[in-house]
């Protein structure tokens, strides 16, 4: 035995007041916490009433604005969009074949233009030698008109010589003179025409040359023209088709970052059913601290919780197995 | 056809999140605004899907969805709540629930289960 337990004394009357006391201390100190809890419990409810009031109208509002913000983002981009792809449509079935149609027409044009020049330089070049052989002609016309002055010359020698008897024959021999010199002078006629012509067809066949020269350049510069603009079109298809991408890029992000807007919206709901949950714990600790003190009148005056923050056994701590996460979708 | 989707939730608040989304991936959205109201009009109307809350006045969400199968409702219901409790997960499940989603809601999971269950 102990020297504590040897020397247990008697209770005194003074240790029973004490002991009163303490009780009635306790007793107080508790009815003081229950008055916090109540306290804490209409902070508690004014705190779940102003997030309800939250979520009904701003937070609606909110929701709102952001999809209207969403949705005439989406006008603006599907717009655009629309006015890309139809500059897409008019490449493809515009531009690049009005282009292609002008190109080649041009071409066929020039083709036509080149051969027609090609065709005008051979007749000039053609008419030249006509000239020369019509020179030559004409040369030897001469010769013989001189032959045949000369035979009428002799005749009418021959009819003077034969005076009185050769009459006729005089009058043949002065025709055949007449004739020969109009045959001359027609001959020289042709002669000066062939002589101007024979000038005139190399001028002309070196213009169509210089002409056939410059429909050459002409095609040659209109091929480059026609390439380079199918090169602006393929280049223009190419930005259009970039556009069309970071429109449709855009779009998605404006669709995405406005659904993850609602959703940080939706946390306002949350804590309001949270609170109530909280709300639904300090009742329980409540009641029972009013029944630890015997005090059931107390107990049966407590405010019963919201129905929605009244939770089942077990409920509270969600059993052995973890909760799923916030967010987390499962089907069965 | 554009498809109907059922939203029922006590909260404003949410039904229009749930139905901004739904909209805007390509439903029709009808409301309502507790488990009675969302057993009347899904046993009463055209709707290829409901998305339930669980906690709602006068019925909540695994009440009306236990009331949907006895009334022989075949529409795939999916749960939409901030419980995660297993076992009244489990509930839900026997009782007929396709799915189970915790608030807050993702959105893309939320039209990806749509998508899934209503098509």
């Amino acid at each position: 035995m102990s020297w504590f337990t040897s020397r247990k004394r008697r209770a005194r009357p003074d240790d029973a007041a004490a002991a009163g006391s303490a009780a009635a201390r306790c007793l107080e100190a508790a009815r003081e916490v229950g008055a916090l809890l109540t306290r804490a419990r209409r902070e508690v409810w004014e705190q779940v009433s102003h997030v309800i009031r939250l979520s009904e109208s701003e937070v609606m509002a909110a929701a709102r604005a952001v999809m209207t913000v969403a949705e005439e983002t989406k006008v603006q981009i599907e717009h655009s969009r629309s006015v890309l792809l139809g500059l897409e449509d008019v490449r493809k079935g515009g531009i690049s074949e009005v282009v292609r149609e002008q190109s080649l027409m041009l071409r066929e044009h020039v083709a036509d233009m080149s051969a027609r020049v090609r065709t005008q330089d051979e007749q000039a070049h053609d008419a030249l030698a006509q000239v020369a052989a019509i020179g030559g002609l004409a040369r030897q016309i001469a010769k013989m008109a001189s032959e045949a002055q000369l035979l009428a010359l002799n005749a009418r020698i021959e009819s003077a010589r034969l005076a009185g008897q050769s009459q006729g024959f005089n009058v043949v021999a002065v025709e055949m003179m007449r004739l020969s010199n109009e045959v001359a002078a027609a001959n020289q006629r042709v002669a000066q025409v062939a002589e101007r012509l024979s000038t005139i067809l190399p001028a002309l066949a070196h213009g169509a040359g210089e002409l056939r020269g410059r429909v050459d350049t002409f095609a040659h510069q209109a091929s480059q023209q026609l390439a380079e603009m199918d090169r602006k079109v393929i280049e223009l298809h190419s930005e259009v088709t970039e556009v069309v991408r970071g429109a449709d890029e855009a779009l998605g992000a404006v669709v995405r970052h406005s659904q993850e807007a609602l959703s940080h919206l939706q946390y306002q709901d949350v804590a309001a059913q949270r609170l109530r949950r909280v709300d639904g714990c300090l009742h329980e600790l409540q009641v029972g601290a009013a029944q630890a003190l015997g005090d059931e009148e107390t107990a049966r005056a407590i405010t019963a919780p919201s129905a929605l923050a009244q939770l089942g056994p077990g409920e509270l701590h969600g059993g052995d197995e973890p909760a799923p996460n916030a967010g987390e979708v499962l089907l069965f | 056809v554009t498809k109907r989707i059922l939203v029922v939730d006590d909260s404003a608040c949410v039904r229009q999140q749930v139905g901004l989304t739904l909209k805007q991936a390509g439903y029709e959205v009808v409301e309502a605004i507790d488990g009675a109201d969302g057993l009347r009009k899904l046993l009463g109307g055209d709707v290829a899907m409901a998305i339930c809350d669980v906690n709602m006045p006068h019925l909540d969400g695994l009440q009306m969805l236990e009331a949907a199968q006895r009334g022989g409702s075949s529409v795939p219901i999916v749960m939409l709540t901030t419980e995660g409790q297993p076992a009244m997960i489990e509930r839900a499940r026997r009782a007929g629930a396709r799915g189970w989603i915790i608030k807050p809601f993702n959105a893309a999971l939320l039209v990806a289960a749509v998508r899934k269950l209503a098509g």
